[in-house]
């Protein structure tokens, strides 16, 4: 497989503190590839570096080679066009990142708008194409539908499909179905698992949930305080983790582990939740 | 073990948007639903979005009336309880929520926060003010916690906030709706530590409300699966999960491996 995505050395400073470390990973076409970690691993921030989304302040160096050029040298306004429409990204929160009072058919063709040269009858026909493909059509769910309409699992469906509406070659899912029950999680995850042989699309999923990764990912990344401390195969990771911290994850987790019932997790103290000041 | 809460032939619905030939109906969301937990025992409640859970434990804290049905504490239906005795059982019967960001007044200090349950108690203010250390304590949150907000601590210390609030009353049972569902690995295996050491220590009966089978597998030690306002599945949770009987709980397995 060639390597659809490539990150080179990418740091993130805000202001003078690191906040990613410099790291380096691949991600292939029609891979997923999982980055975990706690709460101020860093996770959320390489993804929000990747998509330029940082807030001000905040200082990125290293290279993200895609498709053979490196994004972190492209100007904004090239940068604008592949977001979206090369790389895509869906986030946790549906109803903020929905607009509440527009229709999700409208709202789907504003992204095809924004970067196709469709003709309105053309878009319509593609966002009925897309409402079909994500399942939202065998639910009831039509293009003149409103967000508030719908439950969690379709909101997130509408955002795959805007996500994808462009074919990108590179999907980013930052904690995408942690807001969904289990069941309506496997069936979104698995939605876009199907997607992302279809179109050979990369995925980079950002997770604190180790029992969706392992059911979802071939390769994952391990975060911790910045630093990238582990990657592996995901089979491999999860059965000889060989740093301590990816260890101790693994050790406080309930999925896929067999803590006897009704007895302590074991808390490695260095993990453990330190007092903030 | 004797019964402690128990929930009998529990009945809920809304008035719902379906309309039909027939008209407007309600829509059910609790249909016959009938459990129990024991004394120092818990039960998890398990089911999908929309399966009624939520709805279950507001009606299991007071928070929600069946429209039909009865909750019995120790025995005593707590619709006729006279007033003193609901006033002596509610304080026995304590929840957590699954947001402490959200559940926890940001402008509020800790040490008002855990006390707000005892306004309605008959104990003087330096009772008061000594249950407050003493749960800050139980919950391992330092005494000079009390005087700071929210917001200065971690997710998982304030979960510990939240804890403490419930326990300040001294319940017999505390349902916990998806109490740990939003914390990372670490401070969720801290916090149901805690709340392992707590049952032990006050001898507390716990329902547990998730559709996290692997949190529910871990803490409890019978399992009821709602399935659309109905329970489906009910009995001891290793037997529940390792062989489950119906296809509501088989899919609910086979999502979360």
């Amino acid at each position: 497989m060639t390597d659809l995505l490539s990150v080179r050395e990418l740091s993130v400073l805000a202001g003078a503190k690191p906040i990613l470390h410099p790291l380096s990973f691949t991600v292939s076409a029609g891979e997923t590839v999982a980055v975990t970690g706690e709460s101020g691993s860093g996770k959320s921030t390489l993804a929000r570096a990747l998509m330029r989304l940082l807030p001000d302040g905040f200082k990125t160096s290293g290279q993200i080679i895609f498709e053979g050029q490196d994004l972190a040298a492209l100007p904004e306004r090239d940068f604008r066009d592949l977001r979206g429409r090369r790389i895509a990204m869906v986030f946790q929160e549906p109803m903020t990142a929905l607009n509440p009072i527009r229709r999700i058919g409208k709202q789907i063709g504003d992204t095809l708008k924004l970067h196709g040269a469709l003709s309105s009858p053309d878009i319509a026909t593609h966002v009925q194409q897309l409402l079909d493909r994500v399942g939202l059509s065998h639910a009831g769910v039509s293009a003149q539908s409103y967000p508030h309409a719908l439950s969690g699992g379709q909101r997130q469906r509408v955002l795959l499909a805007m996500a994808i509406a462009c074919k990108p070659a590179l999907l980013i899912a930052d904690e995408f179905t942690t807001a969904l029950d289990s069941r309506t999680q496997a069936e979104v995850m698995d939605l876009v698992q199907e997607l992302a042989v279809e179109h050979e699309m990369g995925i980079l999923m950002i997770s604190h949930d180790l029992g969706v990764i392992r059911r979802q990912a071939q390769r994952v990344l391990v975060l911790q305080q910045g630093h990238l401390v582990e990657s592996n195969e995901t089979e491999q990771l999860f059965d000889t983790p060989r740093h301590p911290y990816t260890r101790a994850l693994l050790g406080m987790s309930l999925h896929g582990t067999n803590h006897p019932p009704l007895t302590r997790i074991p808390v490695p103290v260095d993990v453990s939740e330190g007092v903030q000041p | 073990m004797s019964v402690l809460l128990e929930a009998r032939n529990i009945q809920y619905s809304v008035s719902g948007h379906t309309s039909s030939v027939f008209g407007s109906r309600r829509k059910t969301v609790l249909q016959d639903v009938s459990l129990h937990v024991a004394e120092q025992e818990t039960l998890g409640i398990v089911g999908s979005s929309g399966s009624g859970k939520s709805t279950l434990s507001r009606i299991l804290t007071g928070l929600a009336q069946p429209e039909n049905g009865e909750i019995l504490f120790q025995g005593k239906d707590l619709r006729d309880a006279a007033g003193q005795v609901r006033k002596d059982i509610r304080p026995k019967i304590q929840m957590i929520f699954q947001d402490p960001q959200g559940a926890l007044d940001p402008r509020q200090t800790v040490r008002q926060i855990v006390k707000e349950p005892l306004h309605q108690m008959a104990l003087s203010n330096e009772e008061k003010e000594r249950r407050v250390l003493e749960v800050l304590a139980d919950v391992a949150l330092p005494q000079d916690g009390a005087e700071r907000y929210p917001r200065m601590f971690s997710g998982g210390q304030r979960q510990r906030i939240a804890i403490a609030r419930a326990l300040v009353t001294r319940p017999s049972v505390i349902i916990a709706d998806e109490a740990v569902s939003a914390l990372d690995v670490s401070t969720q295996a801290v916090v149901l530590n805690l709340l392992l050491d707590l049952q032990e220590r006050h001898g507390l009966s716990y329902i547990f409300v998730s559709h996290d089978l692997a949190v529910i597998r871990h803490i409890s030690h019978r399992v009821a699966v709602l399935d659309e306002g109905r329970i489906v599945e009910t009995g001891p949770t290793l037997s529940v999960l390792d062989h489950p009987q119906q296809s509501t709980t088989r899919d609910l397995i086979a999502a979360s491996l």
